[in-house]
């Protein structure tokens, strides 16, 4: 259970080789098994900035602020950083308009769309977005909040108290808590006037019916073929990240015209 | 999904005599206990209902100045005619000032709380633009879930009724939560788009979120009116709560409006 609260200022301004523990040992493991071989893509360092986020500082100044949502796949748990679908859509961006901008993602491992939602409106009262792009987890992801600015995030797991776990399951609960998260990003997107472009991972196609419903979040059809997989064996691979990223471009670079 | 609140449609475009709660049992009660005269009667005044169920205008009517009201039953003016309500206090104000158009749109509906005032701001923001919204927040314990996925049921801590969300409803930082992603909706609709009041009728909830440095564009007022006299219905505020509101509103806006 991810408890962010403390774990960005621990992990503010480090790099890292392996993000959770034992994944060195199990990695070595795969290797020796034969379960996979070892390439260069796996040589891999988990940068983070000043406030923990694998990506710049947000004190950079930036000419067209961009920034990434998402969980594990979009904060690219086992994916080299100039592999990952958000690097690559940034730098067809820069090229396009020749622009400084700085790599802004608050994408977190085990987040959804209730924690981006809230970390994308605390960031708007820093700086003035004009493009974010999403990569939304399953539905269900929530997050709960203990006293003052402690937030945990909930991903079906059963390490929560009974309540949580009780409710949090409810296919209506999820449906009404994500339509609420989608109100704060259409509300911000219009008061700020920034474009969205998002889509899902997984094949879900009863919760994309929810996100359709917010014409104005530019929402496509997620990608359905997974051709590879992660140094961790349980997350998208390049290959899947250089794909998303045609599909996120495809659908946003008419905002740049 | 919910588009709307379908829950509501029951009473689109009707006039009722009665209200939940403003009800002739309630009236009888009250006549009978109390110590303070009832100030209405039965067959004072009606409850008329917009195409959408709300005591309002159709939001479909021309408008030189949008104002939107939000609240919960108080708002709606359970147990008064809609002309003592504060929100129609305040909007007369408003019009005498200015001498504008401006149609009657109150999204109050009773029984619920911040999570339904973001989600109806939402909504209206839709399908109008939003120059000025007014609030009467109530409890902020008060919430609302999905179920059979379509139906909104209001929940609020007197009317519990489901074991597991009555437990997780109930507890302080879900509720802190809960009203903080409302607030950062209503506040993403106002601000740059609209001029935001509100206040609370329970001050022992309206605690530091709304006082918190992001949420400024609300505006927020402790507002210190007693209640003095009851509804029809004896449980909800009377008329001089409503007039007394109604200026507090107007002494912090009059300099907004202008003919």
């Amino acid at each position: 259970m991810a408890n962010y609260s403390t774990l960005l200022p621990e992990r503010a301004n480090t790099t890292i080789k392996w993000i959770f523990e034992g994944e060195e040992l199990q990695y070595y493991q795969f290797i020796e098994k034969g379960i996979i071989k070892a390439t260069d893509d796996h040589n891999i360092n988990y940068k983070f900035n000043s406030e923990g986020y694998r990506c710049d500082n947000f004190t950079d100044q930036s000419e067209l602020p961009v920034v990434f949502l998402g969980c594990s796949m979009t904060e690219g748990i086992g994916v080299k950083f100039e592999n990952l679908w958000r690097s690559r859509v940034l730098s067809r961006i820069r090229t396009i308009t020749g622009k400084k901008i700085p790599h802004w993602s608050l994408a977190l491992a085990g987040a959804g769309i209730d924690d981006q939602s809230r970390r994308l409106y605390e960031f708007s009262q820093r700086v003035n977005i004009k493009h974010v792009y999403a990569l939304f987890p399953p539905m269900h992801r929530r997050e709960y909040k203990y006293d003052g600015n402690d937030y945990r995030l909930w991903t079906g797991s059963a390490n929560s108290s009974r309540i949580i776990n009780h409710v949090f399951v409810d296919r209506d609960f999820s449906e009404y808590q994500t339509q609420r998260s989608l109100m704060i990003l259409d509300s911000l997107r219009q008061a700020l006037n920034f474009k969205i472009t998002a889509t899902l991972w997984g094949n879900r196609v009863e919760d994309e019916k929810i996100y359709k419903n917010f014409p104005n979040i530019k929402f496509f059809t997620p990608l359905y073929s997974f051709p590879d997989l992660s140094r961790d064996q349980c997350h998208h691979g390049p290959i899947y990240h250089a794909t998303l990223a045609e599909h996120m471009w495809e659908n946003s670079k008419e905002n740049y015209d | 999904m919910i588009e709307f609140y379908s829950n509501l449609k029951h009473r689109a475009n009707t006039t009722e005599l009665w209200a939940p709660t403003d009800i002739e049992e309630n009236y009888k009660i009250f006549h009978r206990d109390r110590k303070s005269p009832n100030p209405y009667k039965p067959g004072d005044f009606t409850y008329s209902y917009n195409n959408h169920g709300l005591r309002c205008d159709n939001f479909d009517l021309p408008s030189d100045i949008n104002i939107v009201f939000l609240g919960c039953s108080v708002t709606e003016g359970i147990g008064l005619p809609i002309e003592d309500t504060w929100s129609y206090q305040l909007l007369s104000k408003i019009r005498q000032k200015t001498n504008k158009n401006i149609p009657y749109w109150n999204l109050a509906i009773g029984g619920t709380g911040i999570d339904t005032q973001s989600s109806l701001l939402h909504w209206f923001g839709k399908i109008n633009k939003i120059d000025y919204v007014f609030s009467l927040i109530p409890s902020l314990s008060r919430r609302e879930y999905l179920f059979n996925h379509d139906h909104i049921q209001y929940w609020n801590i007197y009317l519990k009724n489901h074991i597991p969300i009555d437990e997780l409803f109930s507890d302080d930082n879900y509720q802190y939560y809960q009203t903080y992603r409302s607030l950062t909706i209503i506040e993403s609709i106002v601000s740059n788009r609209a001029t935001m009041y509100c206040t609370s009728w329970d001050l022992s909830n309206a605690t530091d979120i709304l006082h918190k440095k992001e949420l400024s564009s609300l505006n927020y007022f402790p507002s210190v009116i007693q209640n003095i006299e009851h509804a029809r219905d004896g449980c909800h505020p009377g008329p001089t709560y409503h007039k007394n509101l109604a200026n507090e509103f107007w002494t912090r806006t009059e300099h907004l409006f202008n003919p």
